[in-house]
């Protein structure tokens, strides 16, 4: 599919100005699962009706707990009822509107089919109805059960040491995430900033995250690396799981080189035997003309080298200050070695965790 | 038991073999012609392109211009009018191309593109020169929306009437570059349509070729694996320079970025030259601001001895008509 443009400050592009579609056609890893689980969700309503509200979505079941305090409530007049069943036939909740038994009012979806489908209008909502309704079903078993799984589940999923000791290598969150622990409890997979981020950096968490953190936001810097002065992610975030800073905060491009703590994301790693000055006698730098940090978190040193011809080559080797470096991933998106980068960003020096780091001056930070 | 004997007419019996007969003849056509089709992918041919958009030497006028001053608009003026007045450039109905350098996400403090205001002002000549369309462009590094916004040229650019363009992956077309190390290419098309090509480069340090100029600035009509034509950076900057032959080329010196180029970002790298260097010999002004700017001579710069071999320019910028001037 073609993409069109975002008429960005009045700019012009070549499909026109107005625009429904992404100014670059964006990917998302895992998206095929995701659309298949969705599917088939969708699909389950050809089986019962609102099949996900009514058996599985744990917010309905929470919200069917507290609907005894609920002001609405149906009505039903007896004297109208002529047994015809179209409410129930109907009725989206499957909570028994029809007459004769009490009306399940935790099932209830008030979507009001039942009160437009009789024809005596024998239906009605009202505030403060009057009418007792059926309470919701808590057999004993039924419930201990139910909170012993749940309360089991928890350090099930935590028994991985990816949560507390080791995180794992490629955990690179947006810039203004929380730490860890944080993240976790705020985000809600919302994906909201993996849909406005400019560069198509963030995608769904498969296994980086543990099972706690299925499809959370982590950076690929293969795809995408963070935009130097963006900052978007951090807007969007409905939830602070990516707390809000300004650009000035992120520091990779007002304040560069005066910045005391910039966002720091994770650090750069050089493969040497990958990367073409150091393995293959080629020059090549595009690494260090890329990245935003001033003075460069990647330095040159010259190097006399014998190529494989036998002749004498000076060619400038890349090498990284990790002091300098805000692992923003531009030298990882940058390198030409494509399918395996020969510099790489993992996450020990992100900013936002006192333990996942290297350097000794950072713990007082 | 003898079976039944089937009924069947002889007109019916003809018809049954008629059917299978065509059935049979369809099979076969659609076989003979899938075998046709069927055929090895070869990937597509690059176009040829006409390339060089220079206008003829003036013996009587200077071939650069170098002017100092406080206002980077009448500086850009003067230089044009130094070297014989925009009509001497673009002539009436043409479509004119300027080139900056949007390439990063950056201000204009900064110095990592080019001054806005000095593209604003060349606009404004050419669209005075009587140019059909003005088209400001470049493909960004970082994302292009923010470098043309941050720049300050996209804005700067509209007020003149210019149009703007980002840049696109549809824009692109494989194109055979005719060099010694670039052949087949992915160009922006925009490139390819127009009469006359403006260079607006900004004089910045990089750790390559010790600075980026004027020739390495066409970097930015490319597409595809760019990152590859540094493993052969002088010969790729002359066959850039050798495709396009621009029309004029004006550097920007009036903020030079002297360090951590050319992505920049500290203020502190950045230095106020409040100059112009513009000129018809694209290869004599790179050698001129490498040598007052940096101090760097011929011999750390190969590109410029090979392209002066290639007939685009003299490195010996002394040798050079040039006008110097402080407003």
């Amino acid at each position: 599919m073609r993409s069109c443009r975002r008429s960005a400050a009045g700019c012009t592009s070549s499909w026109g100005s107005l625009l429904l579609l992404s100014f670059k056609e964006p990917y998302f890893r895992l998206g095929i699962w995701l659309g298949l689980i969705f599917i088939f969700l969708v699909a389950l309503n050809f089986r019962i009706t609102r099949f996900w509200c009514r058996a599985l979505c744990p917010l309905g079941a929470l919200l069917g707990m507290v609907s005894r305090w609920s002001v609405l409530g149906l009505v039903k007049n007896p004297e109208h009822c002529k047994d015809c069943n179209r409410c129930l036939l109907r009725c989206q909740g499957g909570d028994d509107p029809i007459g004769g038994v009490p009306w399940h009012q935790h099932e209830c979806h008030l979507c009001l089919n039942c009160v437009d489908e009789c024809p005596e209008h024998g239906l009605r909502f009202q505030f403060f109805p009057g009418q007792k309704a059926a309470g919701v079903n808590l057999q004993r078993r039924k419930v201990l059960t139910g909170l012993a799984a749940g309360v089991a589940v928890v350090p099930l999923a935590r028994s991985t040491p990816g949560f507390a000791t080791s995180r794992h290598e490629r955990l690179l969150r947006p810039p203004g995430a929380l730490d860890e622990e944080y993240f976790l409890a705020r985000c809600i997979r919302c994906g909201t900033c993996m849909k406005v981020c400019p560069n198509n950096a963030l995608h769904p968490a498969f296994s980086e995250a543990g099972i706690e953190g299925l499809w959370t936001p982590v950076l690929v810097p293969r795809i995408g690396y963070c935009e130097t002065s963006c900052v978007l992610c951090s807007q969007v975030c409905p939830t602070g799981a990516i707390w809000e800073i300004t650009e000035k905060e992120k520091g990779w491009s007002v304040d560069v080189g005066r910045a005391d703590k910039p966002v720091r994301l994770g650090t750069a790693f050089y493969d040497r035997g990958r990367c073409l000055p150091w393995a293959m006698a080629t020059d090549c730098i595009v690494c260090e003309e890329w990245c935003p940090t001033s003075p460069k978190a990647i330095y040159l040193r010259p190097a006399e080298l014998i190529d494989a011809t036998g002749n004498s080559k000076e060619v400038k080797q890349p090498y990284l200050d990790p002091s300098r470096c805000v692992g923003c991933g531009a030298c990882e998106y940058a390198c030409p070695v494509q399918d395996r980068p020969a510099v790489y960003v993992t996450s020990i020096g992100e900013s936002r965790s006192r333990t996942n780091q290297i350097l000794l001056n950072r713990r007082k930070g | 038991m003898q079976p039944e004997a089937i009924c069947l007419s002889r007109r019916d019996a003809l018809i049954k073999l008629l059917r299978v007969a065509g059935a049979g003849a369809g099979a076969a056509g659609l076989g003979l012609w899938l075998s046709k089709h069927s055929f090895r992918p070869e990937p597509t041919l690059a176009m040829a392109a006409t390339h060089g958009h220079t206008i003829a030497t003036d013996p009587k006028l200077p071939e650069m211009a170098v002017i100092t001053g406080d206002d980077p608009a009448q500086l850009a003026r003067q230089a044009v009018e130094e070297l014989g007045g925009i009509r001497r450039f673009i002539a009436r109905g043409d479509v004119v191309l300027v080139k900056p350098n949007i390439g990063w996400d950056r201000t204009p403090e900064q110095a990592a593109n080019t001054n806005p205001d000095v593209v604003a002002e060349i606009i404004r000549q050419c669209s005075n020169a009587g140019a059909k369309r003005v088209i400001v462009t470049d493909v960004s590094c970082n994302d292009p929306r923010r470098c043309f916004q941050r720049s300050g040229i996209s804005e700067a650019a509209q007020s003149m009437g210019a149009e703007v363009r980002l840049p696109d992956p549809t824009m692109f077309k494989e194109v055979d570059l005719q060099g010694e190390v670039l052949r087949a290419w992915p160009v922006l098309d925009l490139f390819l349509n127009a009469d006359k090509i403006i260079n607006i480069p900004i004089a910045k340090h990089h750790s390559l070729t010790g600075t980026t100029l004027g020739m390495k600035n066409w970097y930015g009509m490319l597409g595809g694996p760019r990152h590859q034509l540094h493993q052969k950076i002088h010969e790729s900057l002359v066959d850039l320079a050798d495709f396009v032959r621009p029309t004029l080329t004006i550097i920007d010196c009036y903020r030079i970025l002297v360090r951590n180029g050319p992505t920049g970002g500290n203020l502190q790298d950045v230095l106020l030259k409040k100059t112009l260097v513009a000129g018809t010999n694209p290869v004599a002004l790179d050698a001129y601001v490498a040598k007052v700017y940096w101090n760097l001579d011929v011999s750390s710069l190969p590109y410029l001895k090979m392209a002066t071999n290639r007939g685009l320019g003299t490195y010996e910028f002394e040798k050079v008509r040039t006008q110097i001037k402080t407003l």
